[in-house]
């Protein structure tokens, strides 16, 4: 028998797919085009799930775990035609809302937003939500230890995850943690799961916590003319132990792509983005007013105050506009997610700009600044062929400039195929032969997800 | 006229491009960022949940074509076909695109790709003469209860497609256009006082529901507008959806051609059928290119946006009656699609006294048009709509009021309600303006 028949015998015919077309359309995420996979599964629960990675294991054939599909590493993708992706868009059920432990059960399969949504109706919140959770899973961010803007007070996903429930490639079953919420419990098996991009095996459930929502909230839009003026007044904002909830910051060629595209009047130069929160209004106002006289001091433009909830609800658009309005620009954006020490965050922005001219490419550079995470999207379009290459040896250079500040390849969307060539740069050869033992250990066949984040 | 789909259509249709000319077009295609925010909007995804009924999905298809990732001939096997069929253009898709891709538009033209290598089926050629079948139904005794015998409607199913499960529109035995010709002084009505109005009514208006269209006249003689009904055809956006766009081109310049020259003497364009103003503000103009086409765009206008304008600028208070009643509201795709216009007909019941809105907000009701009519997706329709259904259900409210015919018949069987239950906006309204009128009259 097949692989496929084999496969359709075991779940169903409904969830199995070898049509050419399905395939395709498989073999791409929010990254890239890959390679067009074998198969592609829809099992719809942590038992069938187990079943397909059996039969992968005993036709050695590797296996590529998908969520959403805007992954922005190519994790999800297959480098291998023989690939079987195993879908978890039908493991999408919220097993438990549970009030008294302020925790969640779900699938690997639901979409974050959904999740979201359930726990801010019992007036909670899921603060590590990225920029892509309405599309995105459970079993994706934790893949990816997602972050968001809210990630600077509030922490990222791996911070939530409470207990897993992990297919392996050995046709076993791993359970981690409980609803506990913290453990000391022997070593941190959690954490090894939590950020690895599907190479350890599939993540069918989780128990995520969450928090109360704040009762108060303050946002700030200050101006620069310059955008070191604005990286400067971050880098004084953290080191003077302030700690907003929210501290983005946006370059001028955003701002002016954010403008046309929404409409959104912004001031030119650089925008440093703040919300404070807490419990009362004289405490988010104080940490507001902190923030802003430190703006002044740095030389700011321009102070505005979100007075009423739309206007705050429009300078968070105006940030969350930042891709899609630069990537209406070219028909290809790149978006890299380095970051560095909050100290050297000035400095990684100059070369960021310095990189541009020098290689003759756009980047727009927008992020999570007050973690020294940023955003530069490169704008390319892929048929130009040396616009392509200029592109990747800007690229290359920006990775290098942050390993030689101290920072990493990647702050949140995780190393994937995208970054995995740079690893040495970051890492000893001590650690990454570590990595390489653990996915030994785990993965003794290399079937999960081959040849992402550690070369073949 | 969007090029980069035409061009992409036109290469398409080649069959003998080569990678390389492909790559040359198709700006749109290679532009979808692959976020995924068009995935959770597609009903019909949220069933199937394989990434090719998805938008995104469609577009890597198309892409597959354009990058050589899909043969050719791949455009001509049964399954693009049928894949392509899956879209049943509501554009909610196209809302949340962030990149502002065209997504049922570039579906459309591989449609129309499809159908002029293979034709179309009888099923689609009725679909898309729906307002002529109308036009004749409606003229045929006692037709609503021939189409209700099973063994007619069995044997519909067989020849035209059509589910004899489907419970079908409701035809009028007076059309709209008649009443207005009776109504009217010289095919005018009313003075223009504030302003001057056509009237575009469309076929679900004209040949079933006419009480929208006189409700509607007599809402703008109230408020001192002259009205007029120029000629006009369907709108055609049933035949533009499946492809047939040298068909919908015949009707957008019938209706173009008989619109223009009132919207030159000054009058605006009124209607109030969401799939209308979809067809003659966006649809007309993204396929076609001749003249007067950009000028109906502009001058065309949903009723009950274009009411509280009205009432808003011109300070106009009207004297409604009371209707101490729950409304349970569902907005169709196409009118939540015009971010102007979409919570208009909300807004436009709230000025009712005592009137309570409940916004169903619960998705698509899934019948899309037309795209549940048919056999094959009868079933399909009715899970998508059934998270609608169970809301009305639970919901206790009084009526439910819905902008749109097939979103009315679709409710009505998926809900289990009778015809009267589900009305216009419009309707509801001059309800209350008739009220309020004749307790005007009365304290006179």
């Amino acid at each position: 028998m097949s692989l496929e028949d084999e496969l359709r015998r075991l779940i169903g015919e409904g969830k199995v797919s070898t049509s050419l077309q399905e395939r395709v359309v498989y073999g791409a995420d929010a990254f890239t085009f890959s390679k067009i996979p074998a198969v592609v599964v829809q099992p719809e629960s942590h038992e069938e799930v187990l079943a397909v990675l059996k039969v992968a294991s005993q036709h050695e054939r590797p296996v590529i775990p998908r969520g959403g599909g805007s992954g922005l590493a190519g994790a999800a993708v297959p480098t291998d035609e023989e690939a079987i992706i195993i879908s978890t868009t039908r493991l999408n059920k919220i097993l438990e809302l549970d009030l008294d432990n302020l925790c969640a059960r779900a699938e690997a399969g639901v979409m974050v937003n959904d999740l979201a949504k359930e726990i801010e109706q019992e007036g909670f919140w899921f603060p590590p939500l990225p920029s892509s959770a309405k599309v995105a899973t459970v079993g994706g961010v934790i893949s990816t230890n997602a972050s968001g803007k809210y990630s600077m007070k509030y922490g990222v996903t791996g911070n939530y995850v409470r207990g897993l429930k992990i297919a392996l490639p050995t046709g076993e079953t791993l359970e981690l943690g409980s609803k506990v919420v913290n453990s000391v419990s022997g070593y941190d098996l959690k954490s090894l799961y939590v950020g690895s991009e599907g190479t350890l095996g599939v993540v069918t459930e989780a128990i995520v916590g969450f928090i109360p929502k704040p009762r108060e909230v303050a946002t700030v839009l200050i101006g620069f003319e310059q955008l070191e003026d604005a990286a400067q007044a971050i880098s004084r904002i953290i080191r003077e132990g302030l700690y907003p909830a929210v501290l983005e910051l946006m370059d001028s060629y955003t701002i002016t792509s954010v403008k046309r595209y929404t409409g959104i009047d912004l001031p030119e130069g650089a925008i440093v983005l703040a919300e404070a929160d807490g419990m009362t209004e004289e405490e988010v106002q104080r940490g507001i007013e902190a923030i802003v006289k430190i703006g002044e001091e740095e030389g700011s433009s321009l102070i505005r105050y979100a007075s009423t909830s739309a206007e705050r609800t429009q300078i968070m658009e105006a940030r969350d506009a930042a891709f899609p309005a630069l990537a209406s620009i070219k028909p290809i954006p790149i978006l890299e997610d380095i970051a560095v020490p909050i100290k050297h965050l000035p400095q990684m922005i100059r070369e960021i700009q310095r990189i541009s001219k020098d290689y003759d490419v756009i980047i727009g550079t927008y992020g999570h600044a007050g973690r020294g995470l940023l955003h530069p999207q490169i704008l390319i379009d892929d048929r130009d062929g040396a616009e392509v290459r200029a592109a990747n040896q800007a690229i290359a250079e920006m990775f290098k400039t942050a390993i030689k500040l101290g920072g990493t390849l990647s702050g949140e969307h995780g190393i994937g195929m995208a970054k995995k060539d740079y690893m040495p740069l970051e890492h000893s050869k001590l650690a990454l032969e570590q990595m390489k033992s653990i996915k030994q250990l785990v993965d003794p066949q290399g079937i999960m997800n081959p040849c992402k984040i550690l070369s073949c | 006229m969007n090029q980069d789909s035409q061009e992409l259509h036109r290469k398409l249709r080649q069959q003998e491009c080569t990678n390389s000319s492909l790559l040359a077009q198709g700006i749109q295609i290679r532009s979808c960022t692959r976020c995924g925010s068009c995935v959770v909007e597609c009903p019909v995804f949220e069933q199937l949940r394989w990434e090719s009924s998805s938008p995104r999905g469609h577009i890597g298809i198309l892409k597959g074509l354009l990058y050589g990732y899909l043969p050719p001939d791949h455009v001509n096997t049964e399954e693009y076909r049928e894949n392509l069929d899956l879209c049943m253009g509501c554009k909610r898709c196209e809302l949340a695109c962030p990149v502002g891709i065209k997504i049922v538009d570039l579906i459309t033209w591989a449609k129309y790709d499809v159908g002029g290598k293979r034709g179309f089926s009888l099923h689609k050629h009725m679909i898309a003469n729906y307002g002529f079948i109308a036009k004749i139904a409606s003229r045929i005794p006692k037709v609503n209860r021939l189409l209700e015998l099973k063994p007619l409607r069995l044997m519909m199913e067989m020849v035209t497609g059509i589910d004899s499960r489907r419970r079908l529109p409701q035809f009028s035995h007076q059309s709209f256009l008649k009443w207005f010709k009776d109504y009217s002084n010289n095919g005018r009505v009313g003075s223009d006082k504030r302003g001057r109005i056509v009237y575009f009514a469309g076929c679900h208006v004209i040949y079933s529901e006419p009480q929208i269209g006189e409700a509607l006249v007599k809402i703008f003689e109230a408020l001192g507008f002259e009205i007029v009904i120029p000629e006009q055809r369907c709108c055609n956006i049933a035949a533009l959806n499946k492809g047939m766009l040298e068909q919908a081109e015949k009707y957008a310049r019938f209706n173009v051609k008989h619109l223009l020259p009132w919207v030159r003497k000054g009058y605006d364009i009124i209607t109030s059928c969401p799939s209308g103003i979809i067809a003659l503000k966006e649809k007309y103009q993204d396929f076609f290119n001749f003249e007067g086409i950009d000028e109906i765009a502009n001058h065309t206008f949903y009723v009950s946006k274009y009411l509280l304008k009205v009432l808003g600028e011109e300070h106009i208070e009207l004297k409604l009656g009371h209707i101490p009643e729950v409304v349970a509201y569902h907005k169709p795709c196409h009118l939540k699609v015009l971010p102007e216009s979409s919570h208009s007909s909300i807004q436009l019941l709230e000025l009712i006294p005592e009137l309570r809105v409940e916004d169903l907000n619960a998705g698509c009701c899934g019948l899309g048009g037309t795209y549940g009519l048919s056999k094959k997706k009868f079933d399909l329709s009715l899970r998508m709509g059934s998270r609608l259904f169970k809301k009305i259900e639970g919901s206790g409210a009084d009526r439910v009021s819905a902008d749109c015919g097939a979103c009315k018949i679709q409710i009505e069987q998926g809900a289990n309600l009778n015809g009267e239950m589900v009305e216009h906006p419009i309707v509801i309204f001059w309800l209350a303006l008739r009220e309020g009128m004749k307790q005007s009259h009365k304290g006179e």
